[in-house]
């Protein structure tokens, strides 16, 4: 059972973590959240955009329209220096938190 | 076909407004997720019905449009409900986020609890004190009787060209007036009696109401215990022995005794059968006069120790209360019992010609009398509405401190909203959260609130009770309506700027601790600063109304009342209640007096009909060779007194003799008249010898001439009064007042005096014990309820404001210690700092002082006749509030200004 405030903190750094490599689009990164996660974490798609919006706009990521041959156009989010702070930042956190909880309650978060 | 998602997600957005391009940008983007869905669907195998429904299945367009129009809107930095839902959590969050918000709320309030005691405490007394307020105003006021659709009740009354409205009728217009009207449905008399009720062995004093039969019927009142009077108890005189209890008093006498239908009292020594008990809260029709028991009309001449008034057309002692007929107005029932009057006061037998064409000159009014008739109500109105509105300014007050508090603590607070604000909480969130921990602080205040006034309540009845009035309270729905109304609307009053404020903060600036210095301030601060100008202003105002009430008892103390009020003792008897013959009731008063002069610490003693300032008869004087222009004002006060009776009340005789026991039945009438009488009957010749009539032919000699005395109204003048022996022209009254200066405290002879009764009559009742300094105080028991209350009210807005004040700048000194110790490094000495500091604060509290004198110039003119002897804009209260106001102001300051004084400019300059 996932506590909200865990979610809360999590949800920000999933997307970055998601267009860390390459950019990504909306769709992409509902899809992959669910895939990777097995359909335990899922993305109300209602909550997607405006969170992207919201993350853009704070210059974590950022979104543009790429057209590629022979398909409609598509916005594709790419991570920008901002969130590539940010995301170490949690990552960091994280890891701390998970090693901590190991420590002290043997779970390991792999 | 494939769905046109464009048109799908764009009718859902219109409702934003977004801007056209923008809109365009998130459309396309929306709509091409749909799509992916869509055909994720479709390849998976889905029908087109089934894949649509899919692809749509996890839109929640509310949800899309609440958050967008969020996300979009100018202000960054803002994120809102976690978009990663549980499956299987979906839609429980709102309730679940209430409780957190409870949980949490109540944790930060116990993590200060000074804090939270202080805001409780003073949240509580205001709450307390609108509360206590109000459940007067209700019951005085607003409430409606307790009785079947009250709205259709009417009171009678009627005005005669004199242009006085009179409520008394005769008994026998009473029974006309039911048996022939057409406009009401039931028409009821009422009239108050005093009695004397004994039973296992206690005799007491109590207040009893004679009534017609249909009196709870015409009301719609049905008995907790027995049953009402029906007309078969009311038929013949003397026939009815029956009486019903009122609930409070078969609490109070029988402890609630279910058993108590058909037991006997006697009531003026005449055996009574309890036939029933009122309902919880039924006390009447009159506010302020709660009869502890009813008894039949037919049963007066038994009860009242008077002569038969039932036949009599000539004597108006019932009040009558009617209910309209539905469907009649209350117009065409005025102007049917109208006609009706006067068709009986033209037919009625016996009248003489002057009565009956003093009566044929009245007309019948009809005022509505749903909320019951009452005193009370013409006499308390304006107080009440005055205290209303003090205890009202000192909740805005109390706000105001409150929210200045939180500000504070909101600026404590700052990093922690900041940071819960970086990771992603709504800011509407935020200020729900902020928000319920306003409410649970009004809450509580509220809570506590309720026990004062409880206390309040109770205070304000015990001094109402000392003026006669009993008013049935009981904390009813309506008066924990208006608590929970007032909890509610102060915790949005001093929640709601500070949870605003507190939510918008510079982000960055406040994540790094970054605390503006020199600049001093901020919008927050800003905010802070108006709330203390706010609270000045206003305690100011009742600072002023306080002053000017406390200056008003002062001139009311300082009355010279004519008499020497100190070391009297009071106390009222009426043999005549218990049967005695008037030459009974003679002997028993002359062997009373000479029992009481006999006992040690008496000085004097003697009797009158009434208390000095208890009251008179009024009637019109006859002077011997006075000829009376035409329309002059003849009518006098009159009062019965035994000998000595000037002697004991300390009044100067100014000219002749006082009264002696040779003042008898059968000897020459004699008079002693006031100075004021003896100037506007007879200048300044010498009135001793001449004759006057109270009421009768002038055959009266004036033996004596005494000093004005005040009479019941201490702002009035003394009107002219004439003082006769207690026996003549008559027998003496049944009901006497017996007068004792004491050469010690008064109080402590009670007990010696009421043996001295007992052993004359041990079933005679003495009431009306009291000193008769406590008269006249009782007297100006409004004015001094009136000083006392707003003094309070005014000194407890004065203490919030200064601590408003306080708190304020001290904060600042703190926020500006830096600069301070810049300042003192370079050479500034401490005194430049004092008066830095002092000026700033002082600079608030002078334009809060100003704001408040303007404000109570406007509005002191409302207390007009509350005052006495002291103008609404008097020049002493005027400066000197405003004087004293400043000095506390100035001690709130220099408190702060000398710890900044303090300052060590090395820790300062580190400080952060």
């Amino acid at each position: 059972m996932l506590d909200n405030e865990v979610k809360r903190g999590s949800t920000e750094m999933l997307i970055l973590a998601l267009v860390e490599d390459r950019p990504r689009h909306g769709y992409e990164i509902a899809k992959l959240i669910e895939e990777r996660s097995d359909g335990v974490l899922q993305f109300h798609p209602a909550s997607l955009y405006p969170l992207l919006y919201r993350m853009e706009k704070r210059g974590l990521i950022k979104g543009t329209w790429i057209e590629k041959a022979g398909q409609r156009r598509r916005r594709y989010y790419k991570l920008m220096p901002e969130g590539k702070k940010a995301l170490n930042e949690q990552r960091q956190t994280w890891s701390d938190f998970f090693a901590a909880l190991d420590r002290v309650a043997k779970i390991n978060p792999a | 076909m494939n769905p046109n998602w464009n048109h799908i997600v764009r009718e859902h957005l219109a409702v934003l407004r977004l801007p056209p391009e923008r809109e365009i940008e998130i459309v396309e983007e929306l709509a091409l997720h749909l799509e992916a869905a869509y055909e994720a669907a479709l390849a998976a195998g889905l029908s087109e019905a089934e894949a649509e429904a899919r692809a749509m299945r996890g839109y929640d367009w509310r949800l899309l449009e609440c958050e967008l129009s969020r996300a979009e809107r100018p202000s960054a930095a803002r994120v809102l409900q976690p978009p990663l839902e549980m499956i299987e959590r979906r839609g429980g969050l709102r309730m679940g986020s209430l409780l957190q918000d409870l949980r949490f709320g109540a944790r930060m309030l116990l993590k200060g609890p000074g804090f939270t005691l202080i805001a409780v405490i003073t949240l509580a007394l205001g709450i307390g004190a609108n509360t206590a307020i109000f459940s007067l105003i209700d019951a005085v006021l607003l409430k409606l009787l307790p009785v079947k659709d009250p709205a259709q009740l009417v009171a009678l009354s009627k005005t005669a060209r004199d242009g006085e409205n009179r409520i008394a009728f005769s008994y026998p217009l009473f029974q006309d007036l039911r048996e022939r009207n057409q406009v009401f449905s039931g028409i009821l008399a009422y009239s108050g009696v005093a009695l004397n009720l004994s039973g296992n062995g206690q005799t007491e004093r109590v207040a009893g109401q004679l009534v017609s039969g249909n009196f709870f019927s015409v009301l719609g009142v049905q008995p907790l215990l027995g049953r009402v009077f029906t007309d078969d108890d009311n038929k013949s005189p003397g026939a009815h022995p029956v009486t019903i209890l009122s609930h409070s008093f078969w609490q109070r006498r029988f402890a609630g005794n279910p058993n108590v239908v058909g037991e006997t009292v006697r009531l003026n020594g005449y055996p009574f059968t309890i036939v029933g008990v009122a309902p919880h809260g039924f006390f009447g029709v009159e506010v302020g006069a709660a009869p502890d028991l009813w008894a039949p009309m037919m049963m007066q001449p038994q009860v009242s120790g008077l002569a038969d008034r039932l036949q009599m057309r000539n004597n108006f002692w019932v009040n009558l209360m009617a209910r309209l007929k539905s469907g009649v107005s209350a117009q065409q029932s005025q102007a049917g019992a109208d006609a009706l009057y006067r068709q009986i006061n033209r037919d009625a037998p016996g009248l003489s010609p002057k009565l009956r064409d003093f009566l044929l000159g009245q007309h019948i009014q009809l005022r509505p009398a749903g909320q019951g008739l009452s005193g009370l109500r013409n006499q308390f109105k304006q107080p009440l509405l005055v205290l209303m509105g003090a205890v009202g300014l000192v909740l805005l007050i109390a706000c105001a401190n409150i929210a200045n508090l939180l500000l504070a603590r909101a600026t404590a607070r700052q990093k922690e909203i900041a940071v819960r604000l970086a990771l992603g909480a709504g800011r509407a969130r935020l200020v729900a959260q902020l928000l319920t921990e306003s409410f649970l602080l009004s809450f509580l205040g509220g809570l506590f609130g309720l026990l004062f006034a409880f206390w309040g309540v109770d205070f304000l009845l015990s001094f109402l009770s000392q003026a006669r009035f009993t008013l049935e309270l009981q904390p009813d729905l309506r008066v924990l309506g208006f608590n929970l109304g007032v909890a509610v609307l102060t915790g949005i009053l001093f929640g709601l700027a500070p949870a605003l404020q507190a939510t918008r903060p510079n982000l960055i600036e406040a994540l790094k601790n970054e605390i503006p210095t020199l600049t001093g301030a901020g919008g927050g601060f800003e905010l802070r600063k108006l709330l203390v100008v706010a609270q000045v202003a206003l305690s100011l105002l009742l600072l002023i109304g306080a002053g000017l009430f406390i200056r008003t008892l002062q001139n009311l103390n300082g009355i010279d009342l004519g008499f020497r009020a100190d070391k009297v003792l009071l106390l009222s008897m009426n043999p005549g209640l218990n049967g005695y013959s008037p030459e009974r009731i003679k002997s028993f008063y002359a062997q009373l007096l000479e029992g009481v002069d006999r006992l040690p610490g008496v000085q004097t003693a003697s009797f009158a009909d009434m208390p000095l300032m208890g009251g008179a008869w009024v009637d019109g004087i006859e002077v011997e060779g006075y000829k009376a222009a035409a329309g002059q004002d003849m009518s006098v006060s009159a009062k019965k007194v035994g000998p000595k009776f000037f002697e004991t009340m300390g009044i100067p005789l100014l000219k002749g003799r006082d009264f002696n026991v040779h003042d008898e039945a059968g000897a020459p009438k004699v008079a002693v008249i006031n100075e004021t009488l003896a100037r506007d009957f007879f200048g300044n010749d010498n009135p001793l010898g001449r004759r006057i009539g109270v009421g009768e032919k002038p055959e009266r000699e004036i033996i004596g001439v005494i000093k004005d005395t005040k009479y019941r109204d201490l702002k009035k003048q003394a009107p002219r009064t004439v003082y006769v022996p207690l026996a003549q022209p008559t027998a003496t009254s049944a009901e006497l007042t017996l007068h004792v200066r004491t050469m010690g405290k008064p109080t402590n002879l009670v007990d010696a005096i009421r043996r001295e009764v007992e052993s004359l009559d041990k079933n005679l009742p003495v009431y009306n014990v009291r000193t008769f300094t406590d008269l006249v105080a009782q007297s100006i028991y409004q004015e001094r309820l009136i000083a006392m209350l707003s003094s309070f009210f005014g000194l407890l807005a004065l203490l919030l404001a200064s601590l408003g004040l306080y708190g304020v700048m001290a904060y600042l000194v703190a926020r500006r210690m830096r600069e301070i110790g810049i300042r003192l490094a370079l050479g500034a000495q401490t005194s430049d700092v004092l008066k830095l500091v002092v000026r700033q604060g002082m600079g608030l509290a002078l334009v809060g002082i100003g704001l408040g004198v303007v404000a109570a110039l406007a509005l002191t003119r409302v207390l007009g006749n509350l005052l006495y002897g002291v103008s609404p804009t008097d020049l002493l209260t005027f400066v000197s509030i405003p004087l004293t106001l400043t000095g506390v102001a100035l001690l709130a300051c220099y408190i702060p200004a000398r710890r900044a004084t303090k300052v060590d400019p090395l820790t300062a300059l580190r400080h952060e």
